[in-house]
């Protein structure tokens, strides 16, 4: 399939009827004959997968270039979520964290980029930059913003993106689990793959050299403000490079270097996360599915041997325990996510040959650090 | 209109009948109320509902409902007014599926301790050995998904969860505030399109002290759920 096509594609029917409610002095004057009978099974989900294969790299890129993924928004902006679709969800919250790493996943899998991270809060100096917002989650259909820039401000991906999670199979190995939403994920990682194909040997060498001023920028802009300019369309352009035998720059790419370590930290705290959520998130998603299903098989088949079964013991236990066994299923992965922000452990790192250690929630470490890089910089540009 | 006791027990059934379809009539929730329910609630034995007890009434109460019918029909036998029919299976099965309707009530009730967590923004309540009944209160009350409908959301100060399920299955938890606030009610309806009745649990729960003699849990990634024993004040 083209990896560059637009999405979005297949849309489930959505299939939950309002539930009409009865009329006492009417049900009173029928003599108890009371009926919910408008508490009907819900419409038949089409679910249609469709399969995706990862675009994998024969001989290693060059130049590698770093990606560097940022934790999901959860899609509550510019009114984009589904109609009727409660964003607070536990499955969300532990969502944003996982998602991010299972993407981070295909990507190094892909091949063709140096290193793949996940980081906690936008980095405008990542030579390449990946943002994401859920739009809608459900266990079952995931759908996604995805944009994907440069150093430079280019724009490589801005699109949509959605997939269905029963093609991959719900009878699942626990030793061997399978990302349901693996069709997704390659998906982006071949878009990402095609936008990098299309840029010229030139332009690549201009992301790492851009990724690396903004850097310098950061950190000291009266130095290095001048070697970027920007042009009408708000691409950055590399105008000069620092000598190379720059003592300010050369201790700037050295910052940089212990910048990295320290992420490398923080992304092993995602894939902790990322591998102790897979299975919960694999028995919630096949209870899920389990319910879908059934209402469907209920929807389609409308032959008296089925409907008769309907109002049994059987079959009302087994839709509530299938029911109760996703809810449970969602409770663990609220307490995951909530233990996830609350137990980040403190990062211990070296930085300028000193052991510090960072606490609080990732995003607070990592602000910490950039603040400690700066006034480290500081104070020997000071001094 | 003279009302023999049967008459009575019957419209009696009928009405605790109805408090559950009322409860379902006014579908629109809303996004704030007035009632707190923090803290940790134990079940009231005494206050509380007998399932057994409840399931055993509505099904008297049903029986009856059938054998009127079937007197009706007798009658009209008799008069020739009709041919004569044997009982239905609509009638057992109606009968069959009070006692199911019942049996689920039942255990979706089973709880004895809740631990409810309340802010302006959302409410969790824990139920022992039982999935969390959850409420943001501000991106909406309403979730329509694959699996089914749920709604939850305030009608004045009664908190209410709603979920439609297939088989057109139909689970609702109210829960109401004594007005001293000692004692906290969960009417539980469940029912199903297939069933002409409703069943309607009331249990009614009380507050308590934790860690004196219970467990305290806590969940942690690198633990899952660990629990220990509370010691006294």
């Amino acid at each position: 399939m083209n990896a560059s096509t637009a999405l979005p594609r297949r849309k489930p029917a959505g299939w939950a009827r309002p539930i009409k409610t009865m009329n006492p002095l009417k049900l009173l004057s029928i003599a108890g004959l009371l009926t919910i009978a408008s508490c009907a099974s819900p419409p038949v989900v089409e679910l249609q997968p469709e399969s995706v294969d990862l675009i994998q790299a024969n001989v290693a890129q060059d130049p590698p270039l770093n990606v560097s993924v940022i934790v999901f928004a959860r899609g509550t902006s510019n009114g984009q979520k589904a109609i009727g679709e409660k964003v607070f969800t536990p499955v969300r919250s532990a969502e944003v964290g996982y998602l991010p790493f299972a993407l981070r996943e295909t990507l190094v899998e892909s091949g063709h980029w140096g290193a793949v991270r996940v980081i906690p809060e936008l980095d405008p100096t990542a030579e390449v930059l990946v943002t994401a917002e859920i739009l809608s989650s459900n266990g079952v259909e995931l759908r996604l913003h995805v944009r994907v820039s440069d150093s430079t401000g280019r724009i490589w991906v801005d699109q949509e993106y959605s997939d269905l999670a029963i093609d991959h199979g719900y009878d699942f190995d626990i030793e061997n689990l399978v990302e349901p939403f693996q069709d997704i994920f390659n998906k982006i990682s071949n878009d990402i793959y095609m936008a990098r194909k299309g840029l010229s040997e030139m332009e690549l060498i201009q992301i790492l050299d851009t990724a690396m001023l903004r850097y310098a920028i950061a950190l000291s802009p009266k130095a290095f403000a001048g070697y970027l300019t920007e042009t009408g369309d708000g691409v950055l352009e590399v105008s000069g490079l620092p000598a190379r035998n720059d003592l300010i720059y050369a201790r700037v790419k050295n910052i940089r270097e212990s910048e990295y370590a320290y992420i490398d930290t923080v992304d092993e705290q995602f894939e902790n996360f990322y591998k102790k959520m897979q299975l919960a998130y694999a028995y919630w998603r096949r209870y899920s599915f389990e319910l879908i299903e059934y209402s469907k098989k209920i929807e389609q088949a409308g032959s008296p041997r089925v409907r008769s079964q309907e109002g049994s013991w059987a079959s009302m236990e087994k839709v509530y325990r299938t029911y109760r066994e996703s809810k449970m299923n969602e409770d663990s992965l609220r307490e995951m996510a909530a233990s996830f922000d609350a137990e980040i452990s403190p990062t211990v790192t070296e930085l300028e040959g000193t052991v510090i250690r960072l606490n609080g929630s990732l995003r607070a470490q990592y602000e910490e650090w950039r603040r400690l890089l700066r006034e480290i910089y500081a104070a020997e540009r000071g001094s | 209109m003279d009302v023999t006791g049967k008459q009575f027990a019957i419209l009696l059934g009928l009405a605790l009948v109805l408090t559950g379809c009322a409860s379902q009539q006014e579908t629109t929730l809303q996004s704030t109320g007035l009632a707190d329910f923090s803290g940790s609630w134990e079940l009231d034995y005494e206050l509380s509902e007998n399932p057994s007890d409840k399931l055993r009434f509505l099904y008297e109460v049903t029986r009856s409902q059938i054998q009127q019918q079937m007197a009706v029909q007798r009658d009209q036998v008799r008069s020739g007014r009709m041919p004569s029919t044997p009982v239905s299976a609509a009638t057992i099965n109606s009968l069959q599926g009070v006692v199911n309707l019942g049996r689920l009530t039942e255990m979706i009730s089973r709880p004895t301790v809740l631990t409810i967590e309340q802010s302006p923004e959302n409410i969790i309540v824990q139920r022992e050995a039982e999935f969390a009944l959850t409420c943001d209160f501000v991106n909406g009350e309403q979730s329509k998904s694959m699996l089914g409908r749920e709604a939850c959301g305030w009608q004045d100060n009664q908190l209410i969860f709603e979920v439609s399920l297939p088989e057109g299955l139909l689970v609702q938890h109210r829960l109401v505030l004594s007005g001293n606030g000692k004692r906290l009610n969960v009417a539980t309806t469940v029912g199903s399109s297939v069933i002409k009745q409703l069943f309607t649990l009331n249990r009614v729960y009380m507050p308590f002290e934790p860690g004196k003699g219970m467990y305290e849990c806590e969940y942690s990634l690198a633990k899952k759920k660990t629990c220990r024993l509370g010691t006294p004040d």
